[in-house]
């Protein structure tokens, strides 16, 4: 006989997985057959092999065996107790669920939102080494030869693209014709740059000959329905393109949703100080952004520095770069993931804002707090109801550890419960919650594996959060007097009141930062703009007019309330670029101001007041060599009387000042009036046709319907091939509101839900406090207390919570709310009464419900609370 | 013949008659050995105990645990000896066999 042991590992298997009654005689008679064998290597061999064969459900521990070995036979218990506790209180429960499932549900759309935000990008592959290119540290455009340039000149750069987008295109495919958005031009790296899936076509040739275009998926399914899309023919805009290449439709979560790339092979112009288009570069691994931005700015000082130096004057710009010391010259990258949130001035697509990412979580947390304060209040407020019950199980041999137990899985049923409703609610209120925040959720987001995660996590970490005081509390009862009958009263009262004035607080704070970011919203709307926009229509696309205009508008006027027309550049409230001029008086100096092109009649339309001077005249033929200024840049100018001044766009183009206008605001209130400039329009100056991109009229008309569709009648005749579009300026001021508005609206529904759930926790500790002082209040009415005092008794102490509440609430939302208005240039004060107000609105509700539960215990007959006992 | 079920498997018989022939001496290889000496068949061990646990909670067999020795790796044993129940079983199914068997035309059996 041998005395080699068999394989240990086997044995220790054997020992964790088969039951415990049959384990000895399985391996007696493993022992014996090993011990049989002569070859130690074909003894364990064989012994593996019949171990192996004892792996049958027959001899398999199975959930009775564990039973024995974990708690899981108590906690089917405790959960037994739970939900019996839960039906035989409902209204307890019900309050409790319900402040947890909407506090839940709004997490749950908060959580959903915030994954969101924080996505945008970062599928693309290699998303860490892809920039954005801009000029300056802010510029959000650059100019068209810098991605080849870059490219070229520096190793460091893998490929570099230029991209100008996203627009609204004319498509025309056969007879079919219709306008497509998410229109964009690049050159043939850009889906190097954003490598994206291709079902037709080869990237590498995708976009390498003038007429290729790339359709996403969905378009490619709405341009040819049914058909192989190759190399079939789409005219964009009048040109003519083939179809080389189809790709998956980018996702949601991007800065840049286009519906199709068309090439744009040729850079439009090679100066490099106009800067027009978007350049994107994706660097070589291991390429630092700090070591990118200096090569690029050795790139500014190589290519736009002379253009520079020889536009103003300086002998080298070097020179020019000591005259404005706080400017940064050069190009900065930014990594394309963070331009959702941290610069959303320069996304293509919806704008993220970092700010709101983090109100919008402290919110969430909020209302989650609150919503734990009410368990945590209302579980140790009841548990003297309780007592008997834990009196009874430490008897009967319970340690503490295990009434804690006990306690949790209670909270995290209660959770779970909520979790369930919260699903249900967020589901059901997802349509609302997109109007809020001007995102596209689906149901499928909801049940995202990650949001399913935070959903797992939320359970908990709620169920903990409201559990454990509770438990801790509770499970230190003594046994001796909760079965002996004597009452005992669980936690702290003063921790009750922290916790109520603590909900109090932030019940205070988010009505007070509702009611001023509504003021500021609505102050903002009310501002004095300077400028007359009420009935003022732009017309879009004017440029398709052509020299058609005079005709056009001669034709608008004769339809009965249309008063004034004329043509502009850029309308008030939309995207305006800043021209470099310089004076060339004595001290050579330069300006940027806002740059627009007008005809005379724009001042008619707008209601545009003169300071001094005069504003165009069509019949003046020098007035194209005019321009009109408005007070700030005259300001800056800084000139006695700017009226016959000159300034220059260098190479001989002067123009004389002809006029200075009241200030108006044509851009955003948050900001103050910038210098703005006026140039006369006509098709051969700087701008070309682009001078009249919209016409714009003053209506007046008691049938505005039909004067509009007159106006697109007239359009359709005179443009038959460029559908009509048009907007009231009032709608373009309104819209750069919309940020606010959302703002201001997700801000009430979520403090008006936070004020919810306090009060329903208000609600159920006032009918708690009540049943326990019930013949504390009879005996005093005995006594010769009245209702009215009785009543005051218990405002009294709910009043106090409200103001130590408020206090701390108020010193909040002051804080952060005056930071927040700064970004405002048209702000509101911060009034003494908008802070008030909220703390009067919660203590009057706050009066509301205690008095209403405390007047039917005031008026009881205090006989029925005495006679027992 | 009563209504009691006398069900066994092929194995199951088998296994029942040995532990029958062991008298007080079966236990899981033994039962194994045996049936290899008896019939010259190969059961796995594994089987074995299966089969026998079967049996057990057939009410066939009944089992209770030996005494302690130094072999084995010092593991008991599980005698197992037939029952009252076991022992009827084994004679069903015996008569049963012998019934058929006597039915059973002799041309085919090729007696003659």
């Amino acid at each position: 006989m041998n005395k080699k042991n068999p394989p240990r590992r086997v044995l220790n298997l054997l020992q964790i997985f088969c039951k415990e009654n049959y384990l000895e005689q399985i391996e007696g008679d493993l022992f014996e057959l090993f011990d049989r064998e002569r070859s130690i290597k074909k003894a364990q061999w064989k012994f593996r092999i019949n171990a192996l064969g004892f792996l049958r459900p027959r001899y398999l521990k199975g959930v009775d065996d564990f039973e024995q070995l974990t708690p899981i036979a108590m906690i089917k218990n405790y959960l037994k107790i739970a939900i019996r506790t839960l039906l035989k209180q409902k209204s307890y429960a019900g309050i409790n669920i319900a402040g947890l499932a909407i506090g839940l549900a709004s997490c749950l759309l908060i959580v959903m939102y915030i994954t969101h935000e924080r996505s945008y990008d970062k599928f693309y592959p290699d998303v860490e080494r892809i920039y954005r290119v801009g000029v300056g540290e802010r510029g959000a455009y650059s100019p068209p030869m810098l991605a080849k340039t870059m490219e070229q000149e520096y190793s460091q750069i893998e490929v570099a693209t230029r991209i100008s987008g996203l627009w609204e295109t004319l498509f025309k495919i056969g007879d079919r014709s219709f306008m497509q958005s998410g229109a964009g031009f690049g050159d043939e790296n850009t889906f190097k740059v954003f490598q994206t899936e291709f079902i037709y076509g080869d990237p590498e040739t995708a976009l390498t000959e003038p007429d290729n275009i790339v359709l996403t998926e969905s378009l490619a399914k709405k341009c040819f329905p049914g058909e192989l899309p190759m190399n079939k023919t789409i005219e964009v805009d009048g040109e003519v393109y083939q179809v080389t290449a189809v790709v998956k439709d980018p996702p949601k979560n991007t800065h840049f949703p286009y519906q199709f790339i068309a090439a744009s092979l040729e850079p439009g112009h090679n100066n490099w100080t106009g800067n027009s288009v978007w350049t994107y570069a994706k660097t070589q691994i291991g390429v630092k952004q700090e070591e990118v931005n200096l090569k690029l700015q050795e790139l500014y000082y190589k290519y736009a520095g002379p253009e520079i130096i020889n536009f103003s004057g300086h002998s080298s710009f070097e020179e020019f770069m000591a005259e404005n010391p706080n400017r940064y010259y050069g190009f900065t990258v930014h990594p394309v993931s963070s331009i959702h949130l941290h610069m959303p001035r320069l996304s293509m697509g919806p704008r993220g804002d970092y700010k709101n990412v983090i109100i919008f979580s402290v919110i969430a947390i909020f209302i989650l707090l609150i919503a734990c304060v009410n368990y945590i209040n209302m579980a140790t407020a009841r548990s003297a109801v309780r007592s008997k019950e834990v009196g009874i199980r430490k008897a009967m041999g319970s340690h503490r550890k295990n009434i804690i137990v006990q306690f949790l899985v209670e909270s995290m049923v209660i959770t779970l419960i909520a979790v369930l409703i919260a699903l249900l609610i967020s589901g059901a209120s997802i349509d609302y919650f997109n109007q809020l925040t001007g995102r596209q959720f689906t149901i499928d987001d909801l049940f995202s594996a990650t949001n399913l995660l935070s959903i797992a996590l939320l359970l908990v970490a709620v169920g903990l959060l409201a559990g454990v005081y509770p438990a801790y509390i509770i499970s230190g009862f003594s046994p001796l007097k909760a079965l002996r009958g004597q009452m005992q009263q669980a936690g702290k009262k003063s921790l009750r009141s922290w916790l109520v004035s603590f909900q109090f607080a932030i019940s205070i704070f988010l009505v007070a930062a509702t009611v001023v970011i509504y003021q500021q919203v609505t102050y903002m709307q009310s501002q004095e703009l300077g400028v007359n926009i009420d009935q003022t229509l732009a017309i879009g696309n004017g440029t398709e007019l052509g020299d058609k205009y005079e005709l056009f508008k001669a034709e608008l006027e004769k339809i009965s309330g249309v008063q004034q027309v004329a043509k502009m550049s850029n309308i008030p409230f939309s995207f305006v670029g800043d021209w470099n001029y310089t004076i060339p008086e004595d001290n050579k100096r330069e300006v940027g101001p806002s740059n627009v092109f007008v005809v005379d009649g724009a001042e008619k339309v707008l209601d545009i007041e003169m300071i001094s001077g005069r504003f165009f005249d069509n019949n003046r033929v020098t007035d194209t060599a005019a321009v009109v200024i408005n007070e700030a840049l005259a300001k800056e100018l800084g000139f006695n009387d700017p009226i016959g001044k000159v300034l220059s766009r260098g190479s001989g183009l002067d123009f004389t000042i002809i006029g200075v206008m009241k200030n108006f605001n044509y851009a955003s209130l948050k900001r103050e009036i910038g210098p703005l400039i006026y140039r006369y329009g006509n098709k051969h100056g700087e701008m070309g046709m682009w001078h009249q991109r919209y016409v714009i009229a003053k209506v007046n008309s008691s049938d505005i319907l039909k004067t509009l569709d007159e106006i697109e009648d007239l359009w359709n005749e005179h443009v038959p091939n460029y559908p009509f579009d048009s907007e009231f300026l009032n709608d373009t001021f309104q819209r750069q509101y919309e940020g606010e508005r959302k703002f201001g609206k997700v801000f009430t529904t979520f403090s008006l839900l936070a004020v919810f759930i306090a009060f329903l926790g208000l609600f159920a500790l006032t009918t708690f406090v009540l049943q326990k002082r019930v013949k504390e209040i009879a005996v005093r009415k005995v006594l010769g207390a009245t209702v009215p005092s009785l009543l005051r008794l218990m405002l009294k102490d709910f009043t106090r919570l409200v103001v130590i509440g408020g206090f701390v609430g108020v010193s909040v939302a002051f804080y952060w709310l005056e930071q927040w208005l700064q970004e405002y240039n048209y702000r509101i004060e911060l009034a003494w009464y908008l802070l008030a107000i909220p703390v009067i609105l919660v203590l009057i509700l706050t009066w509301i419900v205690v008095s209403l539960k405390s007047y039917k215990a005031a008026i009881a007959n205090p006989s029925n609370a005495l006679k027992e006992e | 013949m009563k209504t009691e079920s006398y069900q066994l498997g092929e194995l199951e018989e088998l296994v029942l008659m040995i532990v029958a022939i062991l008298q007080e001496n079966a236990y899981g290889v033994k039962v194994m050995d045996e049936i290899d000496q008896q019939v010259n068949r190969k059961v796995n061990i594994s089987a074995v105990h299966t089969v026998l646990d079967r049996l057990e909670k057939k009410g066939f067999v009944s089992s209770y645990m030996g005494g302690a020795s130094s072999e084995r790796g010092g593991r008991r044993k599980r005698i197992f000896k037939v029952t009252d129940s076991g022992s009827k079983a084994i004679q069903y199914v015996h008569q049963m066999r012998n019934g058929l068997f006597d039915k059973i035309p002799k041309t085919i059996l090729g007696f003659q």
